[in-house]
């Protein structure tokens, strides 16, 4: 399903099109259940969230309109800020690592949107840009939801350490990203 | 300096709330850093602005990320806590009690449905119909509830007193007519009380019918006859 499909599906969720909510359901959950589970590493939770997340697009479908974000843009952060708070919030100890690598679709399915175009190119692009083990910290803090304390466990690195060279990576970033 | 058409470039260099914004989009902040920074995100349009610019960029990791098809019942509740609850939560009244029916003995429970449903019909703002009360209960007591329809409007009011699944597993409810073969009326929402319009062509089977409870595994029965030990069942009653 193009963006466009994605955007009008939810402009007419805002005027409470409950067939439309069911359509963007079929076509954006397989996408939004595997980002939860990519953070949250346990299905259960993954499953809570992932229906927090449909009750956040039913309720906000009018706010995306004037968010100025790209439909698809917008449903990845609400679904990676509603993991996000999830992971946040519970002891580190409940994630199950292998769960989100075993229970992996082989691949998408026709109706499931795919990512794409010219802004990947260039965030890849800049990445290069980085030395190679500050753009794996940038992907693997956004992939894997780290917090800074999760980053400088698994670097052995100071937290304030790991803090301020993923500050300098995201100036560097921003830098190339505008030129 | 060449423009993006899709993100608006910065023409000086990134400031402090503009690394703070890829630090939330990265979602490295904890605790009261990233709260901080939520609360301020709804009243300053530049925080919010800057935002923008890293999520836009950022999701397309997200491409990176392979898709998982969700279980089946996870659309099942989801549309049961918007569309379901959302409506018997729109008429607030003796049905959301749930100590007055718990405390209800059996003999009154008529009469008092008879006066529920004449409220209920005269909210609806019409003369009221003939309605059918049961209430479905088992020997263990493990769930218990109340069901009012009302064969004018064609809804089915459930009042849930007594139980809940147990861990992955669902109460689905049935209706039985006759020699026929149980009909799933549906898994029970969590919520209670609840509210559900019953399809025409099953409402003339109500009258006389039986209602019961199945125990069902997470999401109800895959085949779509009961699989489960039936926990409670009910005969409707004309009121």
């Amino acid at each position: 399903m193009s963006p466009d499909e994605i955007s009008h599906l939810l402009s007419r969720v805002a005027l409470r099109d409950q067939q439309a909510f069911r359509q963007l359901y079929s076509a954006t959950s397989a996408k939004l259940f595997g980002v939860c589970l990519r953070v949250l590493k346990n299905r259960t939770d993954a499953e809570d969230v992932l229906q927090e997340i449909y009750v956040k697009i039913w309720h906000n479908a009018g706010k995306y309109q004037v968010s100025g974000y790209s439909p698809i843009t917008w449903l990845v952060a609400i679904a990676r800020n509603g993991a996000i708070d999830r992971i946040r919030s519970r002891k580190p100890e409940s994630a199950d690592i292998s769960a989100a690598e075993e229970i992996a679709d082989t691949g998408p399915t026709p109706e499931q949107f795919a990512l794409q175009g010219g802004e990947s190119e260039r965030l890849r692009h800049c990445l290069e840009k980085l030395s190679a083990g500050r753009a794996e910290a940038v992907k693997a803090a956004y992939m894997e939801g780290y917090s800074y304390q999760e980053l400088a466990e698994r670097l052995g690195q100071p937290i304030n350490t790991v803090r301020t060279w993923l500050r300098r990576s995201l100036i560097s970033l921003r830098e190339c990203l505008s030129s | 300096m060449t423009k993006r058409p899709t993100i608006p470039p910065h023409a000086t260099p990134p400031d402090d709330d503009d690394i703070l914004a890829g630090e939330y989009a990265l979602g490295v902040l904890q605790g009261e850093a990233r709260e901080a920074f939520s609360r301020r995100l709804a009243n300053d349009p530049g925080l919010a602005e800057n935002l923008r610019f890293w999520e836009e960029h950022f999701a397309q990791l997200a491409g990176e990320i392979a898709p998982v098809t969700p279980p089946q019942h996870v659309l099942a509740r989801i549309e049961d806590s918007l569309f379901t609850s959302r409506q018997q939560s729109e008429k607030p009244s003796l049905w959301n009690s749930l100590g007055f029916w718990r405390g209800l003995a059996v003999a009154s429970l008529v009469a008092v449905v008879a006066i529920g449903g004449w409220n209920y019909s005269l909210q609806q703002g019409g003369a009221p119909g003939q309605a059918l009360v049961a209430e479905v209960a088992g020997e263990q007591g493990l769930v218990k509830l109340v069901a009012f329809y009302d064969e004018k409007s064609g809804e089915l009011r459930i009042n849930r007193t007594e139980g809940t699944a147990a861990s992955g597993r669902s109460f689905e409810l049935w209706l039985i007519a006759g020699q026929d073969a149980p009909i799933s009326l549906g898994v029970l929402p969590v919520e209670t009380p609840t509210t559900h319009s019953i399809p025409v062509a099953l409402r003339a089977k109500f009258p006389n019918g039986v209602l019961a409870i199945s125990d069902e595994p997470q999401g109800g029965s895959p085949t779509g006859a009961p699989t489960g030990a039936v926990l409670a069942t009910g005969k409707l009653t004309e009121i």
